[in-house]
């Protein structure tokens, strides 16, 4: 070691950086004239500090300064040796009052102060020292101070002068508060910012000031969404000619400001900037480009760790323009291409044509947001009544900010309460599903996966000091409890039992849903200890789950979120919070609402509901306004976690449906070639698969409250038709002689009917008189089996029953003793016509199950509350309901169950247990003639987070 | 679990010269942010090396109120983080290199190969080696090192830190990248 040289060796060292390189030799062979041993080890660090010098940037990959205050920023770092002025606020400096600091930048220290003769608050930037004392650099900069400070313009931040008071000279300046803009932008966002930045520059350049540092940090976005460039010419203003630049590479510090006299920012500089060449006005149409990229796609153009590497890019890469998103508008593309000739002089030539073009660019949009809107307008008059709703006037997606991109599906997000996070569940179902909670910092941090068990997930949300994240579990018998989950990991911890839907309405208070008799869930409220506990509101009708809940800002309304009693998602609704009235119906007056929110000034409430078919976020005024719908368009959108500013909301996206392929033994092979496909029955023979198109998505559950055509496709063929052209049917079946085919559809007055038609449309569509009921099955005898829902009474055995009838609407009866939520699976009624599966409550009135009814009037036998049996031909599927997975069991001739354990099947391993069990992959399968024959639903539903901005 | 709120009061009263709240400050740190350095390396897919900065800013936004914190204490957090992720970073790089030793004699694939490197165990075992000698020799040198490379500061907040001027921040950071370069034998080829 070398202790006791160090001292000196490193002021040796260092005096010899401040000279010039071929000074140094004299100064060190005289400086360490007596002492060689010394003088090469100077020689050997000065050998070393040029050398690799992005070594160590490498490793912190300090791209960005952590510390980045948004207001910093107008001290923009560029200098090689600031001073270190401290003025305390309060400090009087002629006649501007010192508020408050905003910021240490290379430049010197930024502070807001406040001008007492003008009344008005500035921004005064301290100058280094060193150039204070220049005399000559500062009698250049008063005059370069007096061109910028002529620079007047709404989206330049005004430069008022460069004064001197009691030894301090200090630039003032305009004081902008607001954000800098990070991208992605919607398309339409990060246009007009590039057109009133390209303004600015124009303005300039017309006077012949070139900005030379335009970066998104020297841009600031105020709050009333005005742009202003910051810091115009003051990177010249200070720093002079490009032409005193020395040889020596450009340094970096952790901002990505250049130090030394290479003035600009790697990533942003042009090539001749990055050469040390004189520049022009074109340098900046050169920055412009780099910005409106960013904007656009959220990444920097050209990436790099080092100033080296970044050098580099500017020079010989390419930028990436697939990073471009799809829709931006080719004239913006063709835009950034000529802005970003590396060749200055192939370069458009002026700003101005710039700010042109996303004139044009954007007098294209907008035309066709319009054509878009008119066309959904029209859907929705066909689908739902126009009086009740205001037309559609949908955001356009391409403004859709992407957060999370994950290839299977993310859902259900909150937002943590700085709106700096959000927690979801990644798995496929929306509601509740095999899943795991996760949470990411906004925009771009990594998803962190908090939970890693079986349990089936819903809801999460955050706790009000946003360090825990509740959420609802499912057990396999049907319990719903809460646990939380440190937002920084660690181990969940059960919060309640009986709780699900979890919402905080104060520190330590909150709000949830509980369950009653039976399934019958209730929302109430308590302290998070449960102490204190209330009703907020509790279904009518007892089977009825009110699974969410969202309390308004002013505390004095909740909105809830309720299954009804065919466990099919209702409307929402709105109850006064002190449980005084079951309030009433809101949103979009059809179809299933399934999440609900406030925005921050209660003012408006927000749903997802598919009333127009599939899932969509709509608004409406609080308390009678009209439900609007803001989104539309091919994916569906469920979920709403409100950012805290109003101004966008979070919802998960999905943007594929469900195709449905057949196995045979030819392989795999897609049927449906169009929307989502549900409902699979195979004619008896096995040469055709009907079908239903719907526009909704397919959920675990398959319970399609969205009607759609049926369809016909011939497996030899390939050839796919309607049954009957533009008849939408909720439910269907074919006749054991596979000539009928049963369907079940709204009258005129809305209330379900049975219809008829044969499948080779010999004869038109015919209904089964009297008879008011749906989810039709055909027995071996022609017969049809159906339920009849049998209102809201809570009376014992008043769900809904199963009846029989023939197709002539003769011999009505009763089938099944015992009431019946759900009759609409797949295959129901066991080959010898005396058993059917159904979805009911144990015992009449108890917690409902998978059932297999005997028709004998023998008891039900529970499959356990996910349970499912299909029959198909030689056996049957059994499936865990939300199981990827489905097992066919073969069944001896004569033996129509197989083996149920007591209390049913709780897992896919217990199914699979059964004696000849052989697994199937593949959601809700359909067996036709022969085991080895089935059908079943490609997986291929997306779903990911996006951030929607609410106009 | 500890709120943002005790976090950043914490800071202040260090800032204000509380060597208590330090000692309050560090273990709380030093869980979050191995908590998520950990989980980083574990997800991570091999192609993506670790961002100590990232992870030392999203911790910093866990644990402290935003709202309610100036500039000096946020260096002063990053301060103590830096030092904090530096030790998580050398520990794990050293258990990598174990357990990869541990696995005894066996070929490599080209791919794991890669992997291996991508991992960057090498550089901060041999930084942290490096930096250990410059402490010795030169303590506000190797502190410097630090609170760039682990925690991202810019040459201004590190001089804050370490209450020196930033041109004496500067230099200071030119020098110790001298010195490492040399140890490191990165030295320009003569």
């Amino acid at each position: 070691m070398i202790d006791e040289r160090w001292p000196r060796v490193k002021a040796l060292f260092q005096d010899a950086l401040e000279r010039l390189p071929e000074e140094r030799d004299a100064f060190l062979a005289s400086a360490t004239a007596d002492d060689a041993a010394l003088r090469r080890e100077v020689e050997s660090l000065l050998a070393a500090d040029t050398a690799n010098a992005g070594f160590l940037d490498h490793l912190p990959v300090a791209r960005d300064s952590v510390l980045a205050d948004p207001l910093a920023a107008l001290a923009t770092a560029m200098d090689p040796a600031p001073s270190h002025t401290v003025l305390a606020a309060g400090r009087r400096v002629g006649p501007y009052e010192i508020v408050a600091p905003l910021g240490a930048g290379g430049m010197g220290e930024v502070y807001r102060a406040h001008d007492v003769r003008l009344g008005r608050d500035v921004a005064i930037k301290t100058l280094p020292g060193q150039f204070a004392r220049d005399r000559a650099r500062m009698s250049r900069l008063r005059r370069e101070a007096r061109t910028l400070a002529s620079l007047n313009h709404p989206h330049i931040a005004a430069i008022y002068g460069l004064e001197e008071f009691d030894g301090t000279d200090f630039l003032v300046l305009e004081l902008v508060e607001g954000q800098h803009p990070a991208g992605p932008l919607p398309i339409t966002e990060a246009l007009r910012i590039g057109e009133q930045i390209a303004e600015a520059l124009a303005t300039a350049h017309a006077r012949g000031i070139v900005h030379r540092d335009l970066k998104p940090a020297n841009v600031m976005i105020t709050p009333e969404g005005q742009v202003k460039v910051l810091d115009f010419g003051l990177a010249k203003a200070v720093y002079g000619q490009e032409d005193e630049s020395t040889a020596q590479p450009p340094d970096v510090n952790a901002s990505g400001s250049v130090t030394g006299h290479v003035i600009g920012t790697p990533a942003y500089m042009s090539p001749e900037q990055a050469r040390g060449e004189q520049v022009d006005p074109r340098t900046d149409i050169w920055s412009f480009g780099c910005l409106l990229y960013e904007l656009l796609t959220g990444e920097r153009i050209f990436r790099a760790n080092t100033v080296q590497e970044s050098v580099t890019a500017v020079l010989e890469r390419d930028p990436d323009w697939r990073r471009l998103p799809p829709k931006t508008p080719p004239k913006v593309r063709q835009l950034l291409r000529h802005c970003l000739q590396k060749d200055v002089n192939q370069r458009l030539a002026t700003i101005e044509d710039a700010r042109k073009g996303i004139k044009q660019a954007q007098n294209v949009v907008s035309p066709w947001l319009l054509a878009c809107s008119l066309a959904l307008v029209l859907a929705a008059v066909a689908t739902i009544a126009l009086s009740l709703v205001r037309p559609v006037q949908p955001t356009d997606s391409s403004q859709w900010v992407p957060l999370t991109k994950f290839p299977d599906s993310a859902g259900q997000p909150a937002l943590s309460p700085d709106g700096r996070m959000v927690a979801f569940v990644r798995g496929e179902s929306s509601f509740y599903g095999p899943g795991q909670i996760y949470v990411k910092a906004l925009p771009d941090g990594e998803p962190v996966q908090l939970t890693n068990d079986k349990l089936d997930k819903m809801s999460p949300v955050f706790s009000p000091d946003g360090s825990r994240i509740a959420y609802t579990t499912v057990n396999p018998d049907f319990q719903w409890d809460t646990w939380t989950v440190p937002v920084h990991g660690g181990e969940p911890q059960m919060m309640l039992e009986n709780a699900s839907g979890v919402v905080w309405t104060g520190p330590l208070r909150i709000m949830f849903s509980e369950m009653r008799r039976g399934v019958h869930m209730a929302v109430v409220t308590s302290e998070e200890s449960r102490a204190a506990q209330r009703d907020v509101y509790v279904p009518e009708d007892e089977p009825d789950m009110a699974h969410r809940s969202a309390l308004s800002p002013d505390g004095k309304w909740v909105l809830v979120v309720e299954m009804d009693i065919d466990h099919l998602w209702e409307p929402c609704r709105v109850v006064p919070a002190d449980g005084s009235s079951s309030g009433q119906k809101v949103g979009p007056p059809r179809g299933g609402c399934t999440f609900a929110a406030w925005s921050p000034d209660g003012k408006w409430m927000y749903f997802t509901s598919n009333a127009v078919g599939a899932n969509h976020v709509w608004r409406q005024r609080f308390p009678d306004g009209k439900p609007e719908q803001m989104t539309a368009g091919p994916t569906a959108e469920e979920g709403i976690a409100m950012a805290p500013d109003g101004c966008s909301l979070v919802t998960a996206v999905s943007t594929l449906g469900a195709s449905l392929w057949l196995h045979d033994s030819s392989g795999d092979r897609q049927i449906s070639l169009e929307g989502n496909a549900a409902n699979p029955v195979f004619t008896p023979d096995g040469s055709k698969l009907l079908y239903r198109v719907v526009k909704e998505q397919p959920s675990e559950y398959a319970y399609y409250r969205d009607p759609g055509e049926v369809m016909v496709a011939d497996l030899r063929s390939g050839r796919v038709e309607p049954v009957v052209r533009g008849f939408q049917v909720l439910n269907f079946d074919i006749s054991r002689n596979g000539r009928q085919v049963v369907m079940e559809a709204p009258d005129e007055a809305g209330r379900s009917r049975l219809w008829l038609v044969p499948l080779d449309r010999s004869a038109s569509v015919r209904q089964v008189p009297t008879v008011e009921g749906g989810q039709p099955h055909f027995l071996a005898d022609g017969e049809i089996l159906f339920r009849h829902s049998e209102g809201a009474s809570t009376a014992e055995g008043s769900l809904g029953f199963i009846y029989r009838v023939r197709p002539d609407g003769s011999g009505l009866r009763k089938a099944v003793e015992q009431p019946v939520n759900q009759f609409n699976f797949a295959s129901p009624v066991s080959p010898d016509g005396r058993w059917v599966f159904g979805w009911g409550p144990l015992g009449g009135h108890g917690p409902a199950a998978g059932q297999a009814y005997s028709l004998d009037g023998k008891p039900p036998i529970s499959l356990g509350g996910l349970g499912q049996i299909a029959w198909a031909a030689g056996g049957a599927l059994l499936s865990i309901t939300g199981s990827p997975r489905a097992f066919f069991v073969p069944l001896a001739p004569g033996q129509m169950l197989p083996p149920v354990p007591t209390g049913g099947f709780h897992t896919d391993e217990e199914i699979a247990r059964v004696p000849g069990a052989r697994r199937i992959d593949g959601r809700l399968v359909t067996v036709g003639p022969a085991p080895a024959i089935y059908a079943f639903y490609r997986g291929n539903t997306q779903r990911n987070l996006y951030r929607i901005p609410i106009p | 679990m500890v709120s943002p709120h005790d976090v950043t009061a914490l800071l202040g009263d260090w800032s204000r010269g509380d060597r208590t709240a330090l000692n309050q400050l560090l273990p709380i740190v030093y869980e979050e942010l191995r908590g998520v350095a950990l989980r980083q390396l574990r997800n991570e897919r091999a192609d993506h090396t670790l961002q100590p900065t990232a992870l030392v800013h999203e911790v910093f936004i866990r644990l402290v109120d935003q709202r309610h914190v100036d500039w000096q204490n946020r260096a002063h957090f990053f301060g103590v983080a830096a030092n904090i992720m530096r030790r998580i970073l050398v520990d794990h790089a050293r258990r990598h290199r174990a357990s990869k030793r541990g696995e005894g004699v066996r070929c490599v694939s080209i791919d794991e190969a890669q992997d291996v490197a991508a991992a960057a165990e090498m550089p901060i075992l041999a930084l942290d080696h490096a930096l250990e000698r410059l402490e010795k020799l030169d303590g506000e040198l190797a502190k410097i090192v630090e609170l760039r490379a682990f925690g991202g500061l810019t040459i201004e907040e590190a001089a804050h830190v370490l209450g020196v001027s930033p041109s004496t921040a500067k230099r200071a950071w030119r020098t110790a990248r001298a010195w490492l370069n040399r140890e490191l034998g990165f030295e320009d080829p003569p």
